[in-house]
């Protein structure tokens, strides 16, 4: 099992992006992925983004197509979206929230914790 | 339970000291004799391996740094092929693909999927450092 946390919007560096193809890799390599958005990364999540109008390539379809590579565990920690005032209702249905305190445990259960 | 340690570089090689920790590190694991199972270069760490770098004289040669350290341990520095295709880093054989005068890539480093990275974790006895 690996965790794949992610602390950066897409349009902050490529971070996002070689983070999600890590994730794809490990997923096709038949590790468990666990995908876990924090700081400011759970911006990566709102559903209303509008990539079309600064002419960026649009970052929130690789999310929705996560599922079909296998890689069904999207978390949000919940003291992030807090301090951001972002409510659930704004997010892609497939995340889950958890606490700072869920994500420390999983971190303790997985083999590699790994944050570009 | 011997660790089998696995070595990700993400540092920019302009803007962090981490390239030379990384190496100072990877020195002592050798002198230990400990077990480096894959070193990778994700990210803007690739950019180290770009023959093209001109660091002013009385900065460190990381890229020199690197190829000496490859050269006496023989362990085989991986550069990821989509980050350094990303960044200007190609080989001779996208070169020549692309039609593109020279290729750039230093020796001693090979270009490599995120697979060889992603196999080398999923070891039981994986131990992740990473330099960012």
């Amino acid at each position: 099992m690996i965790n794949i946390v992610i602390h950066q919007t897409a349009l902050t560096n490529a971070s996002f992006k070689e983070s999600i193809d890590l994730a794809l890799v490990c997923a096709a390599f038949d590790q468990k992925v666990n995908l876990i958005f924090v700081d400011n990364g759970v911006y990566n999540l709102m559903t209303k983004q509008n990539y079309q109008s600064i002419g960026d390539k649009n970052h929130l379809d690789i999310l929705k197509g996560l599922e079909f590579y296998d890689i069904e565990n999207i978390y949000v920690e919940e003291e992030s979206l807090e301090n951001r005032k972002i409510s659930k209702n704004k997010l892609i249905e497939s995340c889950k929230i958890l606490s700072i305190n869920e994500i420390k445990r999983l971190h303790e259960k997985s083999n590699q914790v790994v944050s570009l | 339970m011997k660790n089998n340690f696995v070595i990700l570089i993400t540092a920019s090689p302009q803007n962090s000291q981490s390239h030379l920790t990384a190496i100072r590190y990877l020195n002592s694991l050798i002198n230990r004799k400990e077990s480096v199972s894959c070193i990778f270069f994700y990210q803007d760490a690739v950019a180290v391996a770009n023959i093209f770098n001109q660091p002013p004289s009385d900065e460190p040669e990381l890229l020199k740094a690197w190829r000496k350290f490859a050269k006496t341990s023989k362990v085989e520095l991986m550069t990821c092929v989509a980050a350094s295709f990303r960044r200007g880093v190609i080989d001779k054989e996208e070169a020549s693909n692309r039609e593109i005068n020279s290729a750039n890539l230093s020796e001693h480093f090979s270009l490599a999927g995120l697979g060889q990275l992603s196999a080398a974790l999923s070891n039981p006895n994986a131990k992740l450092v990473h330099f960012k």
